[in-house]
């Protein structure tokens, strides 16, 4: 089975596991694993095995310097 | 008479011999040399006169040259002011040039200025970005505990709209 | 100070517009990275012809898509890419930015400035890939272009709109035909394009330098991507640069884009190929060797006036090796094009120069692209030199021969005198007409063949001073009528 990686910054409890597999029920095909990355600062990031969902502030910072940076 | 030795035979043939020898020497020996004397005399004029002409000449010649001096001293001053107006135009063109190009090297210059303003500027505003970034991301790691966190991660669930 | 607060404006505007939408991005993983190609796991939606983002903001183009895997060609330094980079879609199919700006810069492959002076400000996009124009589109080529060179615009004459093969060994005036090409579109109201592929710098700056001396910059747009670049951006100038010739013809303009060569771009093409495994067919090149310049050279066309009336003219360069022209690329062009201008050797070490060889070059278009004026003195010229050509071999038994034999030989020694031409030195119109006419029509038949060239620079000049008004009307008119023609033959006595 594939699997499909959750970045957070902290340990996930079940119920949120649960509650993310209800949002995105793709999630169900997978095996789910969960790390610790305190680089994100808040939120999650989905890694599949083709595509990342990022959910996270420090993806989010990027995304805005990026755009900004190339606005200039 | 003949004592005396005189004949008069030889003073008679005497005097006829000097009578020939006068007319002889009239004719052939006087005539000449009166004329050439004549010559003589003419030649000096002569000389006279075309001394008098070569002066003349010399004098004429002279203010002939004086005349030609003036002249050549008055052209000369005339291309002396000619040439110097000439130095003055090529001076001042000279220098309309170098002003032109002046002015060509400084529209250059500020162009180069502005380009490398604007480089400037555009540095600026990212380095602002990455610092503002940099700022952000140490202010929220230090400052959002683990409560904040859950809260994030429960509201961003909440907010997600089902993606497949 | 102003520019710094408009920037600060765009820049809280930005912020103020990024939504808070989640942030999904497919990606994948650098597996393998060899000379200038990825090989990518993942990525598994990505479209063929995709841009994407290595991790390194280097971009990279797809152009292989398997299974498991995708191979990419990276648009930049490959020096910094990792295995196991991410690579992320970017969603776009490859297209460059064009700009009106771009005429008299120098761009690269990608569409960016490598003068050294400032970025384009606003341009569009347009795609590096692109179908051709259908038949619909497309109108007869009947608009000559003049190249300024006497042999090609009497014998070999090229309309815009076609697609003209320059082929020849090396060093033997293929670019040089070319640069003369761009000059003399002075004033002509086409824009000129220069891509250069895999040349040396140093040409590179050269021929910049010829072009920018002969004030002819100001109407052309140089593509480089020279030896020194990967090699993937040798494989897109071309397509780029039909990019940009594309942005011009779609408002209705005339463009004349020079490839100079395509010979190196099939060598970029197989070095890729090679690289992302594709099977190698006959000189190792792959089999899509011909699609690689067919779909490049069908790109260059005359557009119907419905659709603009703008015309793209190609001049693709191709090198021969001891002048066979029956190997792999040369044979591929020679049938895509419309005829080609075939430059020997022998030619071009006996003096001959532009060394062109008239009987095998060819314009398929030929009479259809050439003024009324020059058409007419063309024909004879066409003709004589054609006899010339055939009793080439008896010259060497003058004095046994006839004297109509004799008489053609005589023509055509001097005829082929006057079709050497100077480099750099293009001429217009009305001055090739006028040396034509004096040279077909037996003017130049009592001087000696070593004098005929001075003959020819004195008539030129003669007609610059005195003839002056004669040339305008040529020029504008572009026909001899009866009273022209009398005050030529009276021009050209005169001037003799």
């Amino acid at each position: 089975m594939k699997k499909v990686v959750i970045y957070s910054t902290y340990e996930l409890s079940h119920q949120e596991i649960d509650k993310l597999v209800e949002k995105i029920p793709s999630l169900k095909n997978y095996q789910i694993v969960n790390q610790v990355d305190k680089s994100l600062i808040a939120g999650l990031v989905i890694k599949f095995a083709d595509r990342i969902i990022d959910l996270s502030i420090k993806g989010r910072l990027n995304n805005i310097s990026k755009k900004l940076y190339e606005e200039t | 008479m003949s004592g005396l030795g005189i004949d008069i035979k030889l003073i008679i043939a005497q005097i006829i011999n000097f009578f020939v020898f006068f007319l002889i020497f009239r004719r052939y020996l006087a005539k000449p040399f009166a004329k050439y004397l004549d010559e003589e005399e003419r030649r000096e004029q002569l000389k006279e006169k075309s001394e008098k002409i070569l002066k003349e000449e010399e004098d004429r010649i002279k203010k002939e040259i004086e005349k030609h001096k003036k002249k050549l001293e008055i052209d000369y001053q005339k291309a002396l002011e000619k040439m110097k107006t000439q130095v003055k135009d090529q001076r001042e063109k000279l220098i309309s040039q170098a002003q032109k190009e002046a002015e060509e090297i400084i529209i250059k210059a500020k162009e180069i200025e502005r380009r490398e303003r604007d480089q400037l500027e555009k540095e600026t505003v990212r380095r602002a970005v990455e610092l503002a970034s940099m700022i952000l991301t140490k202010a929220l790691a230090d400052f959002l505990d683990d409560k904040d966190q859950k809260n994030i991660n429960r509201r961003i669930i909440s907010h997600l709209k089902s993606i497949n | 100070m102003k520019k710094l607060d408009h920037l600060i404006e765009k820049a809280k505007s930005t912020i103020q517009e990024i939504g808070t939408a989640p942030i999904i991005k497919d990606y994948g993983q650098v597996l393998e990275v060899k000379d200038g190609v990825a090989i990518i796991s993942g990525l598994s939606n990505v479209g063929y012809g995709e841009v994407v983002e290595f991790q390194n903001q280097v971009k990279g183009y797809v152009i292989d898509i398997d299974e498991e895997r995708n191979g990419t060609i990276i648009l930049g330094d490959y020096l910094g890419i990792k295995g196991g980079d991410l690579v992320f879609r970017l969603g776009y199919t490859l297209s460059v930015p064009v700009s009106k700006e771009m005429i008299g810069r120098v761009v690269n492959s990608l569409g960016h400035p490598v003068d050294g002076l400032e970025n384009f400000t606003q341009t569009t996009n347009y795609p590096v890939e692109k179908i051709a124009p259908g038949v619909i589109k497309r109108k007869s080529v009947d608009v000559p272009l003049q190249t300024g060179i006497k042999v090609i615009d009497a014998l070999v004459p090229i309309g815009r709109g076609q697609r003209e093969l320059i082929i020849g060994d090396r060093g033997i005036g293929k670019t040089t035909l070319a640069v003369d090409t761009i000059i003399n579109q002075k004033g002509q109201n086409v824009i000129c394009i220069y891509c250069a592929i895999g040349q040396r710098n140093s040409k590179i700056a050269s021929v910049i330098e010829t072009i920018r001396e002969n004030g002819a910059m100001n109407h052309t747009i140089v593509v480089s991507a020279s030896a020194s670049e990967p090699v993937s951006l040798q494989y897109l100038a071309p397509y780029t640069a039909t990019a940009i010739g594309e942005y011009f013809m779609d408002q209705g303009k005339d463009v004349l884009i020079v490839y100079d060569d395509l010979t190196k771009h099939a060598w970029a093409y197989r070095q890729l190929s090679l690289i992302l495994r594709r099977p190698a067919g006959r000189e190792a090149y792959p089999g899509d060797v011909f699609y690689l310049h067919s779909r490049l050279l069908e790109r260059a066309c005359r557009l119907d006036e419905k659709y603009g009336g703008g015309s793209i003219t190609a001049l693709p360069i191709v090198e021969t090796l001891e002048g066979d022209i029956s190997t792999y690329i040369p044979t591929n062009v020679i049938s895509i094009t419309d005829g080609q201008i075939f430059l020997e050797t022998d030619l071009f070490n006996s003096g001959i120069r532009p060394a062109v060889n008239i009987g095998l070059s060819v314009s398929r278009v030929g009479g259809a692209a050439q003024t009324k004026a020059m058409k007419k003195v063309a024909g004879k010229l066409k003709l004589d030199l054609a006899q010339y050509r055939e009793m080439a071999a008896f010259s060497q038994f003058e004095s046994e021969l006839d004297e109509q034999t004799r008489q053609f030989l005589n023509r055509g020694a001097r005829l082929t005198q006057i079709l050497v031409q100077d480099k750099n030195q293009p001429l217009s119109l009305a001055h090739q007409v006028a040396i034509i006419y004096a040279a077909a029509n037996g003017y130049l038949d009592k001087i000696e063949v070593t004098k005929v060239k001075e003959s020819e620079e004195r008539i030129l000049s003669y007609l610059n001073q005195k003839g002056r008004r004669w040339l305008e009307r040529v020029n504008k008119k572009n026909v001899i009528e009866e009273e022209d023609e009398v005050e030529l033959k009276k021009l050209i006595n005169e001037a003799l």
